[in-house]
């Protein structure tokens, strides 16, 4: 809008009024300039259109209310006109108005300083580069974890009764038998789902026998110690990281080293030797409720008696299979507790840390245990196992 | 006057345990209130009753002339708008940072496009004394003194009426401490804010409040520094002669 047009403006927050001569233009500020209508003063304040070396007096005597939004604006406005060099004069402004003023005249509002950005070619080189980077440093520290695991376990074999035995007992109670249940039911369900496929599939070549040889061996070998390790790593191993990460946040780890306590020796080592007896347990567990699982399945869809189900148990299986399956679980043990443990340890900071730090355990932990599996299968094919 | 903040016969109990019983307060427009008393006397529970957070057992509490126990959702939620809350350690949402902080409440009540939010939100933070690199920071990077003042940005986001303090120097080292004092004079002054602090902060009970609230016997009884110096109850005789006490008033005498 021209001022200097023949159209005065007359708005909500606006009134425009000229002098006889032309030359001296007062604004009357009207009704209420609150946060709620920032935006429609703020567009008829760009509406204005002031001519260079005019004078212009802002009238507030009839300003009803203003907040520190409005005032900004208000104060944006005076600046931007007193770069146009456009002579500028305040009147009658109400005495708690002008306080306000005074108060938002002070900011300056620099604006915010710009983080540069990368092309979206050289940000995938760079993302990738922070990922493996980071992910070499993960490795790095459960190796130094592990050392400092060894030479902890070490000294406390030397001095047996550092070895905290209450701190296990009550860990091996939360990891492994209370989680009997879970894993039992788990066992029983994997065995039944094995069972229908396999018989689904082996009735075309009349071979329903072997659905039993099918059940036991995937169930030692594999599915019982696999479900027992993603069960724990989702019970227990997350729970590693959260309680040890809270107690990072809490700072109860650090008031642990000034009494001259050991984290590794009251946290991390108990732990992890719970982990250690529970796993293993957990697996024979599982493995018998997967048998039984296969009984389940033989006498309901196979017509098969029990008596003919253990007949044909002894002859598609051998104590070998069983311990190939049980070998691994000391193994998972020691991954999915010490990628808990050192989760936990890693949090630095805000609560927000722990939360991270427990996905990224459970993760990391299942991850680790299918590839250790991975490599168990490859030994054991070439053993000829 | 007519009071901005009224509670008439408030009751509150958990359990058997009787927090306020029968409690009486007033707040004039303008002033600023200080509220002391024991720990576990039931400060916070007060500031959750006034604010909707705690619903009484029994009592009407009057904010802007309105019972805001007899409000619905939606009336609650426009009268919310009236008060800002600046909560004990800040209580900033940890995940974002300090303009996206202050920013949510402007961008979930008012119809201004992304730029203005942010903008209204940097002049927020630089209003209470928040430097321009502290815009980009999460509340885990700032420091305790540096918290407050965000946590007060966000309060003052919607331009509130009345704020509400709960212990706004608690943990803060003296320096920081008088300056979030000056801070809050300065705002309360040029906004023509309300403000009720909660404290356990000697300096800012008398350098800051115009009238202590002093919460004994589930009750409170409100008067200038003048006239609890002069009260014979045990509790507030305790409290503004101990020794704490004393060597403040000293302090404030010399000067």
């Amino acid at each position: 809008m021209m001022i200097y047009g023949l159209v005065l403006m007359n708005d909500k927050f606006i009134k425009i009024s000229k002098s006889k001569e032309g030359s001296e233009i007062t604004l009357y500020l009207l009704g209420k300039w609150l946060l709620e209508d920032v935006a429609e003063i703020e567009r008829t304040l760009k509406n204005l259109d002031i001519l260079a070396n005019t004078k212009i007096i802002i009238d507030g005597k009839n300003l009803e209310e203003i907040d520190t939004s409005g005032a900004w604006l208000l104060i944006k406005f005076f600046r931007a006109l007193l770069q146009q060099k456009i002579n500028l004069k305040r009147t009658d402004f109400q005495a708690p108005h002008a306080k306000i003023l005074e108060i938002i005249e002070h900011i300056e509002h620099p604006d915010s300083i710009q983080i540069k950005g990368f092309g979206a070619i050289s940000n995938y080189f760079r993302n990738v580069g922070a990922a493996t980077s980071s992910f070499i440093k993960e490795f790095y520290i459960l190796v130094a974890f592990f050392g400092q695991i060894c030479t902890t376990f070490a000294t406390s074999v030397i001095h047996p009764s550092r070895f905290r035995l209450r701190s296990i007992v009550y860990h091996v109670n939360e990891i492994g038998i209370k989680a009997v249940p879970i894993v039992s039911l788990m066992a029983f369900l994997i065995s039944i789902v094995t069972g229908y496929q396999g018989a689904h599939q082996l009735q075309k070549f009349n071979a329903n026998i072997f659905t039993i040889d099918l059940i036991a061996i995937s169930v030692l070998r594999e599915m019982g110690i696999l479900i027992t390790a993603i069960i724990v790593a989702g019970r227990s191993g997350s729970a590693f990281a959260a309680q040890i990460g809270v107690m990072k946040v809490n700072e109860e780890v650090d008031a642990m080293r000034t009494i001259g306590l050991d984290p590794f020796e009251m946290l991390v080592l108990p732990r992890l030797l719970a982990i250690l007896i529970a796993l293993p347990a957990l697996a024979l567990i599982a493995d018998i409720v997967g048998l039984l699982g296969g009984l389940f399945v033989s006498s309901n869809m196979l017509d098969l008696s029990p008596l003919q189900y253990i007949e044909r148990l002894k002859e598609a299986v051998t104590v070998t299979t069983l311990w190939v399956g049980l070998v691994k679980a000391p193994v998972f043990a020691v991954l999915i507790g010490m990628v808990g443990c050192s989760h936990g340890l890693q949090v630095r900071g805000s609560a927000e840390q722990v939360g991270e730090h427990t996905t990224a355990s459970v993760v990391q932990s299942i991850f680790l245990v299918l590839m250790a599996d991975a490599i168990f299968s490859v030994i054991f094919t070439i053993m000829g196992i | 006057m007519k009071p901005i903040v009224e509670i008439k016969n408030l009751h509150n109990r958990f359990g058997r345990h009787v927090v306020h019983d029968g409690l009486d307060f007033a707040v004039y427009p303008g002033e600023i209130v200080g509220l002391v008393g024991g720990t576990g006397a039931g400060k916070t529970v007060l500031l959750k009753s006034i604010i909707g957070l705690h619903r009484p057992k029994s009592g009407t509490v009057t904010i802007n002339g309105k019972n805001i126990m007899r409000m619905n959702k939606a009336q609650v939620l426009a009268t919310q708008r009236l008060w800002g809350v600046l909560f004990q350690n800040g209580a900033l949402f940890s995940s974002l940072n300090v303009r996206d902080n202050v920013a949510m409440p402007i961008k979930e009540f008012i119809a201004v496009n992304e730029e203005q939010a942010q903008e209204l939100a940097e002049m927020k933070i630089e209003l209470v004394g928040l430097p321009p690199e502290a815009r980009d920071k999460l509340p885990s990077e700032l420091s305790g003194g540096m918290v407050r003042r965000a946590a007060l940005a966000r309060a003052l986001a919607l331009d509130p009426k009345i704020l509400f303090l709960d212990e706004p120097t608690s943990g803060l080292d003296p320096i920081s401490a008088s300056m979030f004092d000056d801070l809050i004079r300065k705002m309360a002054k040029n906004l023509g804010l309300t403000v009720m602090i909660i404290t356990h902060d000697l300096d800012t009970l008398f350098s800051t409040c115009d009238r202590i609230a002093v919460m004994v016997d589930k009750k409170i009884k409100t008067g200038t520094l003048k006239e609890h110096l002069k009260d014979k109850h045990p509790w507030i005789h305790d409290y503004f002669h101990g020794p704490r006490a004393r060597a403040v008033l000293a302090a404030k005498n010399v000067h």
